[in-house]
């Protein structure tokens, strides 16, 4: 173990030698591995760190998702749009985290604005896999993800609408933490659809993840959709154990399209949890299936909303030699964004169309509440739900870029978490191949403190979490 | 898809897009409505829309101003701006 692959252990090293000196060992190693890797968009040396700050995470370094403004620093959401955005403000994710004290060394590459599982939708450059660098790291936190398998930081921000925490995580063979839509303020953290944006946290442990969701969560009066609900203490659920826990393996999250070897390596994760004394209850969820569609109508229709904003008047990207004020805004807006961003925007346009709202956007909303009613059925009768995170292990770079369905498809298992507004993780679950599989455990909003317990007695019984990505090692 | 219907939207979402683009936007957009066809097979009846996940928490906060005049920090982002007003290219001939 470095200093670098957990908090305690940066903490310590923080305790002799001071945070400066971590910092150091950080910004060396993000400086070594960038060439490879393509993790970061954004290296900053000197960011401004709360010196007197105590708490847990008070000199730890980091890496922050380019979505989350930052003062000072540029955001660019991995779009040539924002290329040269400074933020004059710092969104409540990075106040929060700059108040504890956490040095922010810099901004992760990403899918533009989100939008992508592979990040190979980045403006900046596709991030490759510590594990294999021919393969994706997942999106979209692709360098989140990467800058955390690599030890680079103990932990770094993401941001998750269809699986963006998650899925990079499992790819990387790190851990990947979606709170509850609401837990975390969105203030401040660029938008692609406000009703499935959540931020998370990616780290090695879901003990890291504990410590910084602790710093993170809360409500805040800057986003009307933060929830005022009490905050657990989640250090304390990282030790209540999984003893008579019921657990819903949910089938058709182990169904078609699913590689049996991933299939294998979750259900012998589960198993360990069921000999720490969880019970395991098959389970099945019919809406599921309908969750893709859904998602590919709702979060497209909310993006081209989302993103009528970007003008090239006020701020961001704007076209030079132009006729009048629209072609102002076609050329600011068709230089600035990438295909997958186009994409989303006319899929979008199109379903909130007048003709055709009702037969997709509307319906897409009432398929939304039956899926979360299929959910709230569910925990009705267990604690928490668990299958795979991803079908497959992490693909290579190229492999689905022609074929944007196929790459739709594979968030089969992560979307409709974000539907119905839970939270969720993806745990370290073996390798298949050499390459990181997940186990997506997901709990009934609010429920956190569930998935710290349930993900805290696997890593005290299997050290998946702690295994070295093969193709960074320092 | 009818290149109107590209045409259309592009122009809806001020999209420019090249002969080709257009062509593989149309193709990826049939797609893209093909996966979400089987909405329609879905009994929805009497179901209600769900806009968002936490509907029935949502609070408002009081009405106070919380920002001062902050026109300096925006100018500066802003790639055409001055005496405090953003500057577009004429609109009326």
């Amino acid at each position: 173990m470095s200093a670098l692959d957990s908090i305690a252990e940066a903490r310590e090293f923080v305790s002799r030698f001071g945070p400066q000196a971590l910092a150091d060992e950080a910004l060396a190693r993000a400086a070594a591995v960038q060439p490879v890797l393509n993790a970061l968009i954004t290296t900053l040396p000197d960011d401004p760190v709360v010196l007197d700050a105590a708490g847990p995470i008070a000199g730890i370094p980091f890496v922050h998702k380019d979505l989350f403004c930052t003062q000072g620093a540029r955001t660019t959401a991995g779009s040539a749009m924002l290329s040269g955005f400074v933020p004059p403000y710092d969104a409540t994710v990075t106040a929060r985290l700059r108040q504890a004290g956490a040095r922010c060394i810099g901004k992760a590459n990403m899918d533009e604005f989100a939008m992508g599982s592979s990040n190979e939708n980045s403006a900046f450059g596709p991030v490759r896999n510590p594990w294999d660098l021919s393969r994706v790291p997942g999106g979209s936190s692709g360098g989140s993800a990467a800058a955390v398998a690599a030890g680079l930081v103990p932990f770094a921000t993401g941001s998750d609408t269809g699986g963006s925490v998650r899925q990079p995580a499992a790819f990387c063979g790190i851990t990947g933490f979606k709170p509850s839509y609401g837990r975390v303020s969105r203030h401040g953290m660029i938008a692609y659809a406000s009703s499935l944006d959540q931020a998370g946290v990616l780290a090695r442990s879901i003990e890291d993840c504990a410590t910084v969701l602790s710093v993170l969560a809360g409500a805040d009066p800057l986003d009307a959709t933060s929830v005022d609900v009490p905050v657990d203490a989640y250090q304390a659920a990282l030790g209540a154990g999984v003893v008579g826990m019921r657990i819903g393996v949910v089938g058709s999250m182990f169904g078609a399209g699913v590689r049996p070897e991933v299939a294998a390596t979750v259900r012998s994760a589960l198993a360990e949890l069921e000999r720490a004394g969880a019970i395991l209850v098959d389970i099945d969820l019919a809406t599921l299936a309908h969750a893709i569609p859904a998602y590919y109508v709702i979060a497209p229709a909310e993006a081209s909303s989302n993103l009528s904003r970007y003008d090239g008047v006020r701020y961001g990207h704007r076209a030079g030699d132009v006729r009048d004020l629209k072609s102002l805004y076609r050329k600011s807006r068709s230089e600035g964004f990438g295909i997958e961003v186009k994409r989303r925007i006319l899929g979008g346009t199109y379903v909130l169309s007048s003709g055709y709202y009702d037969a997709y956007y509307l319906r897409a909303q009432q398929v939304r509440r039956l899926i979360a009613e299929d959910f709230a059925r569910a925990f009705a009768g267990v604690d928490v739900l668990a299958g795979p995170t991803t079908p497959d292990v992490a693909f290579r770079l190229g492999e689905k870029t022609e074929d944007p369905l196929a790459m739709y498809a594979a968030d089969i298992n992560t979307v409709a978490v974000n539907l119905a507004g839970l939270p969720a993780v993806s745990l370290p679950a073996g390798l298949v191949e050499g390459l990181p599989v997940g186990l997506q455990l997901i709990a009934p909003a609010f429920g956190e403190s569930r998935l710290f317990a349930a993900g805290q007695a696997l890593q005290q019984r299997t050290a998946f979490h702690q295994a070295r990505a093969p193709e960074v090692q320092s | 898809m009818e290149r109107s219907t590209i045409h259309k939207l592009a122009d809806l979402a001020r999209l420019e897009l090249s002969p080709e683009l257009e062509n593989r936007l149309a193709d990826d957009l049939e797609k893209l409505l093909g996966l979400v066809s089987e909405l329609q097979q879905v009994d929805v009846s009497g179901v209600l829309p769900m806009a968002h996940p936490q509907a029935e928490r949502a609070t408002l906060r009081s009405d106070i101003v919380t920002e001062t005049d902050r026109v300096d920090a925006l100018e500066r982002l802003a790639p055409d701006m001055s005496q405090g007003l953003f500057r577009v290219p004429k609109v009326i001939e």
